[in-house]
């Protein structure tokens, strides 16, 4: 579990990443980019629970 | 008229299956007290843990704030609620099963009791429950406003219209939440958030029909939405603001009491599971529809073919819906007051039980049900003032919160017992500083994207709580374990 948290945070870490460019266009490109790393921690969401193993703390 | 017959037909066609469901939800309610009232005692199935969980997070902000957000700001606010859905599917995927677990353990039934318990003081959770109040007594009644301001856009009344609206919408919530407490929400949720999910799809078929028919495909929506500077983070969403947006949201699952408690309640592992798995799918398909409708509509106006001219964010749907065809405005604005209410009535419930197991313990039932009626004047007392800072302290619900996520985070994680007094100090460092920064910068709006000591608000509050936090688990403690 503590592999799926890093997951989460490195995706949640790109989130953030197109403020480092702040693009001022770009079409659909933006939308399509976060849109797909939604998805991904949908899709993430989904395999983990299969084989759900709690976290066990410290 | 047409529109208004409509209207009346849909919404009264909502409230009969709504006030069904929540009859027939009696049934399920067993005579376990408090526990069956305010969590189901813990026998919720997985269909009804997702719909509640959703229908309660997705407030009409989405259909009525995210759609104008979109409009006005662009790409940004994809970016904006997205950030929060990838946010609480990991914390969800990672520390759900632990927190239901811990609760049926522990017999916890309010999140004050969560504090009280692992922290092994008491007051925790009467200062939690204090600042729950505080916080989302405004945000409650800011859904109340949107329905009293939703009647009264429909009907055309003025302020007679406004209160009708309001107190139809306290009743329902009174109602729904009380007939058989959390199973009625819960029943009443899943209906809600169906009713979300289908007029928001057709919302979307319709604006995407009409601006495709209007000779606006989707590249050229692209071009026209680029030409206005919509399609990057230029503008309204530097990157200070898109931080000080996003912060406290990041951390909603954490912080707000409404859907803590939601982990108490699946009956089994396989539902707390169907619960994370289906709504982050209702998440991610209600927040790209809501921002394709916002970012489309814009598009259609930019082209000429939709001839709406709304000047706050809060007007574009209303205006869309008034040139729609009106069974599908009618739809959409019932769906309006459903997201409303099933947020809301949620919120409702939530503060009872506080009331009654953090403030009051012992009480049972009753001091719910004594509760739900006083949070609930309160919420009617500050909707019918019907002024638009409700909403400006609405949005400083999450801003009031934030300081319990470090805490919570925690407690979960670690599920040591830390110095109790520290973590008050951390629960009380965000009321501190919004409220500083809301008398230094003269209005919440402004605190909420102020940026103290050089930080954006949002994560100072973060830092310090965090840091109190931190000294607190320096003291050694036994675990809850």
């Amino acid at each position: 579990m503590r592999l799926i948290a890093v997951i989460y945070i490195a995706l949640l870490a790109m989130m953030y990443a197109p403020l480092l460019f702040s693009p001022t266009s770009g079409g659909w490109m933006l939308y399509t980019y976060w849109s797909l790393l939604a998805t991904i921690s949908v899709i993430v969401a989904w395999l983990a629970t299969r084989r759900w193993t709690p976290w066990r703390g410290s | 008229m047409e529109r208004l017959i409509a209207g009346l037909i849909m919404l009264i066609l909502y409230l009969v299956i709504g006030t069904v469901l929540a009859l027939v939800s009696r049934r399920l309610l067993g005579g376990r007290g408090e526990e069956d009232f305010y969590i189901a005692g813990g026998r919720l199935g997985g269909f009804l843990s997702a719909m509640t969980y959703a229908a309660t997070t997705y407030s009409s902000f989405m259909i009525v704030g995210l759609v104008g957000f979109s409009y006005f700001t662009g790409v940004g606010a994809l970016g904006f609620e997205l950030a929060y859905l990838v946010a609480t599917v990991g914390i969800l995927v990672v520390l759900a099963p632990r927190v239901w677990s811990l609760a049926r353990r522990r017999g916890w039934v309010s999140p004050g009791e969560m504090l009280s318990d692992i922290y092994g003081s008491r007051l925790l959770g009467v200062i939690a429950s204090l600042l729950y109040m505080v916080a989302l007594i405004p945000y409650a009644s800011a859904q109340l406003k949107g329905i009293g301001e939703a009647i009264a856009g429909m009907s055309g009344g003025g302020e007679v219209a406004y209160q009708a609206g309001v107190l139809l919408g306290i009743g329902v919530m009174l109602v729904w939440s009380l007939i058989a407490g959390i199973w009625s929400v819960a029943t009443t949720d899943a209906l809600q958030g169906l009713w979300m999910l289908i007029s928001a799809t057709l919302l979307l078929l319709w604006v995407y029909s009409s601006v495709s028919g209007g000779g606006v495909d989707i590249s050229y929506a692209a071009s026209l939405l680029d030409k206005e500077g919509l399609t990057g983070l230029g503008g309204f969403w530097a990157p200070l603001v898109f931080l000080s947006f996003t912060l406290p949201w990041i951390f909603f699952a954490v912080t707000n009491p409404q859907v803590v408690q939601r982990l108490y309640m699946p009956r089994d592992e396989r539902s707390l599971r169907s619960m994370v798995r289906w709504f982050s799918l209702f998440g991610l398909y209600y927040t790209i529809l809501v921002t394709l409708i916002g970012l489309l509509a814009r598009a259609g106006v930019e082209a000429g073919v939709f001839s709406i001219n709304p000047e706050s964010n809060d007007q574009v749907t209303p205006l869309l819906l008034s040139i729609a065809n009106p069974l599908l405005a009618s739809m959409v604005f019932t769906s309006i007051i459903a997201a409303s209410v099933s947020t809301a009535d949620s919120i409702l419930l939530t503060l009872a039980s506080s009331a009654s197991r953090d403030l009051k313990s012992g009480g049972g039932r009753t001091i719910g049900y004594i509760a739900a009626l006083i949070v609930a004047m309160l919420m009617t007392m500050v909707a019918m003032l019907r002024i638009s800072y409700i909403v400006k302290l609405s949005v400083l619900s999450s801003l009031l919160l934030l300081s319990l996520a470090p805490p919570t985070l925690a407690a979960w994680t670690t599920g040591r017992r830390g110095d109790p007094r520290f973590i008050a100090a951390a629960i009380l460092s965000g009321p501190l500083i919004v409220l500083v920064e809301t008398l230094r910068t003269g209005s919440p709006l402004k605190a909420f994207t102020s940026t103290p000591l050089g930080l954006p608000i949002a994560l100072l509050i973060l830092v310090v709580s965090t840091l109190l936090t931190i000294l607190s688990l320096r003291t050694s403690a036994p675990s809850v374990e």
